[in-house]
């Protein structure tokens, strides 16, 4: 069942959130211009946020996700011999607010496992942080057993006794480790795979040169990256806020999410050998992808976001084409999607595979439209509208079954929703101009958050005393998407693995690493 | 699935000849004015991120693999010098072809091999090596063989094993002693004759991410690619009509 959640976010007056806030600084919260309210920047000056000690950092990131926040980012930067800074950034309804802490090397870190498992995950392998706590709890150990790895060797190559590799056998798709018996996945482990530090090279480049290494970055979604990465810029600079510049990088935003959503119902249906459905998907895409291309030159919208502004204005002549384009798409897609989505074979088998329940779903820290699939509602752009989603709200769809068929369903209804939010509020992105920004501020902290086709994209961006980036820190939805994927397969059968795999939008002829 | 078969015809092929398609929009090859740069501008090399330009004594030259298109030299150039036109055909079967400017103002065409088309014109079974980058080009090659680019039409098809593979594609950065390493894995598992295809500016020129000379890619010094297809990522009908010129379809 699916049911539009409001987009006006709730009003909370609890305690818990005024105590909260006083932790931050009264600089820390930047709303849009306009009437205020939550927007998806935050700009603080360091020297205002008080650094934590360890534990007391803990405790209180600890409470906060007790309390309802949601941990947007949490992010070390090693500080020479001194440990490393930890920043943490919140979303409650109040809008985005930040955290600072200091971990030290002698002393290991307490730790929150649950939705923060994956951040600390990361803060152990990046800065080999000791955190202290019970280990991950590993679903495994309740359902694996001896037999599982009895015959695991063999998969390695037939022995001298030419045993087989079967019933039980050990697969290796990408980062995923499956263990089965028969074709029944018995235990997933996703195993760490070297990454790519790209993020401590951005530091070192001059500033004109990021936006395109930025839409460069691991994980799809170009546009979102340098709307994140423009924000957070023009937060440290001052920049004014323009509307139609902000609905011209929505309109592309919403193109790109678009795309992504049709080119993973298109692998979906390949999955399932639904061919009709699959290529008809795939004709869209290319048309999307166009349609991008003729707005910024770029099919993956290389260069429709760049920090100050946007540099191909929409003029008379790209509005009709976005508008006859997408009048054509929407009534194309209409009948693709009621082909494929009312189809019984379809429906039969999507139904139930790879299914997550809500509560292992906020566990797992899932974000973008498999936590959506599973009846949370989180989309930053209902969470911290700024002035732009605000003024056109788009109706964020929640789904309660948490399985392929789920994710697929709120795929399908949020490319119908952004193309009806294209085509109500494109003539406002007419007259977007590019201003100058001015220089960085110093010692600042900058956040900037964009809800991506896969979940939110956070850039998190400090300045030191000179005005220069002193750290960068860009983070893809991806890493929360692998638990949830070993999750879903978990107990399922091997057969589900691809279906399961485009379901959450990830490619297992990919190996998980990203240009990190 | 009687339901789909009886309904309304689907619609046709929306691209009925690749070869003869043209992409509108499309930031494809660099256009450098004849007019001559004045003798102290280099207004255009710092903007570059990806260290793409070079001045030449009367103009500059562009490395279209290590481009990532992205125009900012356009838009640093005081004169109007640099424009991308809507060209998609920038495939090269070397890598010095790829440099353009006053001497060569596009790829030169790849030439057809009468050995690759006498073994692979009817049909070329590709695998691609997934080095990491930012899944562009992996979407762009996934592309070219759905059912809008459809290069299956040609008897060109992605399989999932290189043992079952005719040529190797890569893309993505090629940063590590691993990743040589992975590539040659893959490269021994096809069985000759084989096709050597590198994509994008990651493969290609190291890619902007690059730390300063490549480390590794002792895995190109020892195999030169037969195509070169730039890009970032590149349309899927750069990587069909170089393909296609290489094995001299029609």
């Amino acid at each position: 069942m699916t049911a539009p959640t409001s987009s006006r976010p709730r009003r909370s007056e609890d305690p818990a959130v005024r105590s909260f806030l006083r932790l931050v600084s009264p600089r820390s919260v930047t709303a849009a211009p306009g009437e205020g309210g939550p927007a998806p920047l935050l700009v603080a000056a360091v020297d205002d946020l008080p650094e934590l000690p360890g534990d007391a950092f803990v405790a209180a990131l600890s409470r906060e996700t007790s309390a309802g926040a949601r941990v947007l980012a949490y992010h070390g930067r090693r500080d020479d011999d001194r440990g490393v800074v930890l920043t943490a950034a919140l979303v409650r309804s109040r809008g985005l607010a930040v955290m600072r802490g200091r971990a030290r090397h002698d002393r290991p870190l307490p730790s929150v496992r649950g939705p923060l498992g994956a951040h600390e995950r990361l803060l152990e392998r990046t800065y080999g942080l000791q955190l202290a706590g019970p280990p991950p709890r590993r679903l495994d150990d309740d359902i694996l057993d001896p037999r599982d790895m009895w015959f695991w060797p063999a998969a390695k190559g037939p022995t001298a006794q030419g045993r087989r590799a079967e019933p039980g056998q050990l697969v290796d798709r990408g980062p995923l480790r499956l263990y089965c018996r028969g074709d029944r996945v018995r235990a997933v482990e996703l195993r760490a795979l070297p990454e790519r530090d790209v993020e401590a090279v951005l530091c070192t480049r001059p500033l004109g040169h990021l936006p395109a290494l930025i839409e460069t970055l691991r994980g799809e979604g170009s546009v979102a990256r340098a709307w994140a990465h423009a924000l957070a810029i023009e937060g440290l600079a001052g920049g004014p806020f323009d509307l139609a510049c902000a609905v011209h990088r929505g309109v592309g935003l919403e193109l790109e999410r678009v795309a992504c959503h049709l080119a993973g119902q298109a692998r979906l249906a390949r999955a399932i050998g639904f061919g009709v459905g699959a290529a008809e998907h795939e004709r869209l895409h290319a048309v999307v992808r166009d349609l991008l291309m003729r707005l910024c030159g770029s099919r993956h919208g290389h260069g429709h976001v760049r920090p100050g502004g946007v540099r191909e204005p929409i003029g008379a002549a790209r509005l009709a084409d976005v508008r006859a384009t997408l009048a054509d798409f929407r009534d194309a897609f209409a009948g693709c999607s009621a082909d494929m989505m009312g189809l019984r074979s379809v429906l039969d088998r999507l139904d139930g595979v790879g299914a997550i329940a809500r509560r292992d779903a906020h566990d797992l820290g899932l974000v973008g439209p498999p936590a959506r699939a599973c009846g949370l509602p989180h989309d930053l752009r209902r969470d911290l509208p700024g002035e732009l989603y605000r003024r056109h709200a788009l109706d964020v769809f929640v789904e309660y079954d948490g399985d392929c068929l789920a994710r697929a369903s709120i795929r399908a209804r949020e490319i119908e929703a952004a193309v009806a939010w294209i085509l109500a509020c494109v003539a406002e992105a007419v007259g977007a101009r590019p201003t100058a920004l001015a220089g960085l501020a110093p010692r600042h902290l900058a956040i900037a958050a964009v809800e991506g086709a896969r979940g939110p994209i956070v850039h998190l961006l400090e300045t030191d005393r000179d005005g220069r980036l002193l750290d960068y820190r860009a983070q893809d939805p991806g890493m929360f998407a692998w638990p949830g994927l070993a999750a879903a397969l978990r107990g399922g059968s091997l057969t589900d693995l691809q279906v399961c795999g485009h379901s959450f939008d990830l490619s297992l002829a990919h190996d998980g690493r990203g240009a990190r | 699935m009687l339901t789909v078969l009886r309904g309304p015809r689907p619609a046709p092929r929306a691209l009925p000849d690749p070869r003869a398609a043209v992409t509108p929009g499309l930031a494809g090859l660099p256009v450098l004015k004849d007019s001559s740069c004045p003798t102290a501008c280099s207004a255009c090399l710092p903007a570059c991120p990806a260290q793409a330009l070079a001045r030449t004594s009367t103009a500059v030259a562009l490395d279209l693999g290590r481009c990532v298109f992205c125009r900012d030299c356009a838009a640093a150039c005081p004169e109007k010098h640099i424009t991308f036109g809507p060209e998609h055909r920038l495939a090269s079967a070397t890598r010095r072809g790829l440099v353009v400017g006053p001497e060569r103002r596009a790829p030169p065409p790849v030439a057809a091999d009468a050995a690759l088309r006498r073994r692979f014109g009817r049909s070329l079974k590709l695998v691609r090596a997934v080095l990491g980058g930012c899944d562009g080009c992996d979407c762009e090659l996934r592309a070219c063989g759905d059912g809008h680019f459809d290069m299956g039409r040609w008897g060109i098809e992605w399989v999932d094993e290189a043992r079952g593979a005719d040529g190797l594609v890569v893309f993505g950065p090629v940063e590590a002693e691993a990743d040589d390493e992975q590539l040659r894995r893959t490269w021994a598992a096809i069985g000759g004759p084989r096709l050597l295809i590198a994509t994008g500016a990651c493969a290609i020129g190291g890619g902007p991410h690059r730390l300063g000379p490549a480390r590794a890619r002792g895995f190109f010094a020892e195999n030169a690619p037969q195509l070169y297809v730039p890009g970032c990522p590149p349309h899927p009908l750069t990587f069909v009509d170089g393909l296609l010129d290489l094995l001299g379809a029609p």
